[in-house]
């Protein structure tokens, strides 16, 4: 399954105010002699519309920057702001509220629950944030047909395919229709063509939807679908 | 709770395992239950139903009936002070037999007006000037029946079964009713003493009874306590539950305790695309208060069940209100042994499901 990438995009990067801004933002370890920096002080602006594939070898700290950039690790210095909220303002019990809002989450393994089939793996997201269930019905069903999963709809996961797994794992991170998905290294595991596939899909959500999208990757394959790639080495980001 | 339940159901041998278990302790708590209740009621089911509150014994007889005796001048100032509300009562031993069967029980004898007299469930109530008895109904289960002649030893004085009451029982004997002065006529050694005066009254009445010189006053609480032997037996018993009760503690402690940690990357998942830690220890508390409710009910109706099925010599009292004290005991107990895995909940980071697998 290949959507073609050839449509005029609607281009929502020029005058739009950014979804995700880090400023000056870092993360050290310890104290004193002992301290590790896994990340130097970075600045990254991801617009609306925009897929930026973080590239970098293992260990360089990309999990780290990931996970500042989903608000689920807070930065050592530096500012972070998502859909124009600064994240400092907000107290720890706040965050999940937050990211079931506004983010949504690609990641690299364990990323479907084993004991819900695949439309219940979609409508856990509403159900958390206490939404209408009939509503979520309808997302979810629009979801797995966008997705090609509609067969699939009441399997569970360990009768998925991997490449069936990432999908549904998109399908689930749209469910909340979110601002800024975060994906890590979804197409590990994936042989060329499927992981071609995944990140096409996501590519195709950022540019029609205007949604901004932070994808980190060590493969080289897909980054010719990305706006931009920057890259961490050594905890340190290059554009 | 949907979560909940859906991996409860996508788990089935686990849970059943997990369930089976709490069931097969909920059931020897209960049997353990029923079984401390009618040894208790064997032993003093007449201390333990009698509608007395108190009772007079001499002070150096500490509460044992046995070892008391009250003359007339003591039973007087008692009722000097406490009116009606006092009727004195005296206990003794007594072999017997019933035709050719040799049996023994305990002979009380007492005022057939007072409230003391034993309810009967069938055949004639006690009445003053009769020379019969009113017998505890487990006699019957030695061939007593109504009308019986039963033949004291060693002298061969004769008593008529006149009717049968329940709960009867003292010091693990069956209780023979009968009045106050057939009691002294076959007790001659007791020279026109009485056991002890059991009061139906208030505690400012009874300490100022108590407080009468040679005379000390028990409740009945503390009465059944100093029955020899029964606060040994419900000790042991009691002990044991307690015990039953603690290893089911930990056991579901330890199970739900190693199934969270297993699922800590679906927590941190969870945690990572916004499932609050309050939902989460509440689907999981969901899960444990649903498979000890359905475990407890399956052993409760087991428990009630198998008492029919028990041989009639066994001791065993389980009524309704106990066995739904015991229950929820169980649901409590498991619901605070869930506060170990809930802590691990909590500390669950949702950075794990940010891996570096590659």
């Amino acid at each position: 399954m290949t959507l073609t990438t050839e449509r005029p995009q609607p281009n929502f990067a020029l005058s739009s105010a950014p979804v995700l801004s880090l400023q000056g933002v870092s993360k050290t370890y310890g104290d004193g002699d002992g301290t590790i920096t896994a990340l130097h002080p970075a600045t990254l602006v991801v617009r609306p519309g925009e897929l930026v594939a973080v590239n970098g070898p293992s260990g360089s700290g990309k999990s780290t920057f990931l996970s500042i950039a989903g608000a689920l690790l807070r930065p050592s210095t530096g500012q972070v702001t998502i859909a124009g909220q600064n994240l400092a303002s907000l107290s720890d019990a706040a965050l999940p509220a937050f990211r079931l809002k506004h983010l949504g989450f690609i990641l690299q393994s364990s990323n479907l629950i084993p004991y819900l089939n695949v439309r219940e793996q979609l409508t856990l997201v509403p159900h958390l944030a206490g939404e209408d269930s009939r509503d979520a019905r309808q997302k979810a069903e629009d979801l797995l047909k966008l997705l090609g999963l509609t067969e699939r709809a009441r399997h569970f996961s360990d009768a998925l395919s991997g490449g069936q797994r990432q999908r549904v794992a998109i399908a689930r991170a749209l469910m909340n229709d979110p601002q800024l998905i975060l994906a890590d290294e979804p197409t590990a595991s994936l042989d060329s063509v499927r992981g071609r596939e995944v990140v096409e899909l996501i590519a195709h959500q950022v540019h029609e939807h205007g949604r901004a999208a932070v994808m980190v990757t060590h493969d080289e394959r897909v980054l010719d679908l990305c706006d931009r790639v920057v890259s961490i080495v050594d905890g340190q980001l290059r554009e | 709770m949907f979560l909940a339940l859906r991996e409860l159901q996508h788990y089935r041998f686990r849970s059943v395992l997990i369930g089976g278990i709490v069931a097969l302790i909920a059931f020897m708590v209960f049997m353990l239950t029923g079984l401390t209740r009618g040894l208790a009621h064997d032993n003093a089911a007449l201390l333990i139903e009698t509608p007395a509150s108190h009772f007079v014994t001499t002070r150096d007889a500490e509460g044992v009936f046995t070892r008391s005796f009250l003359s007339s001048g003591d039973v007087r100032r008692v009722t000097a002070a406490a009116g009606n509300d006092a009727t004195p009562l005296a206990q003794s031993f007594a072999s017997f037999s019933n035709g050719d069967k040799q049996l023994s029980g305990v002979l009380l004898g007492i005022d057939p007006t007072s409230f003391l007299a034993p309810k009967v469930i069938g055949g004639q109530a006690l009445t003053s000037g009769i020379a019969g008895a009113v017998v505890d109904s487990s006699l019957q289960e030695d061939g007593v029946k109504l009308g019986d002649t039963l033949t004291l030893k060693p002298g061969g004085e004769t008593l008529k079964v006149l009717g049968f009451t329940q709960a009867a029982r003292l010091n693990h004997q069956p209780v023979m009713f009968v009045t106050l002065s057939r009691w002294q006529a076959l007790n001659p050694r007791s020279r026109g003493s009485v056991s002890a005066v059991a009061l139906k009254t208030d505690a400012g009445v009874a300490s100022k009874i108590g407080a009468l010189s040679g005379l000390s006053v028990f409740t009945r609480a503390q009465a059944l306590q100093v029955l020899p032997g029964y606060k040994e037996e419900q000790g042991s018993l009691t002990m044991i539950q307690v015990f039953l009760v603690v290893v089911a503690a930990l056991v579901m402690a330890v199970f739900f305790y190693v199934l969270t940690l297993q699922k800590t990357p679906q927590f941190g998942l969870l945690k990572a695309i916004g499932a609050s830690t309050r939902s989460l220890a509440g689907s999981l508390v969901a899960q444990m208060l649903f498979l000890t409710v359905v475990a407890v009910l399956i052993a409760a109706l087991v428990t009630l069940g198998l008492v029919n099925l028990l041989p009639a010599g066994i001791p065993f009292t389980l009524t309704l209100p106990t066995l739904l004290a015991a229950s929820v005991l169980l649901i409590v107990v498991a619901a605070l042994s869930s506060l170990l895995s809930l802590r691990t909940v909590a500390k669950v980071d949702p950075l794990i499901a940010i891996g570096t697998v590659t």
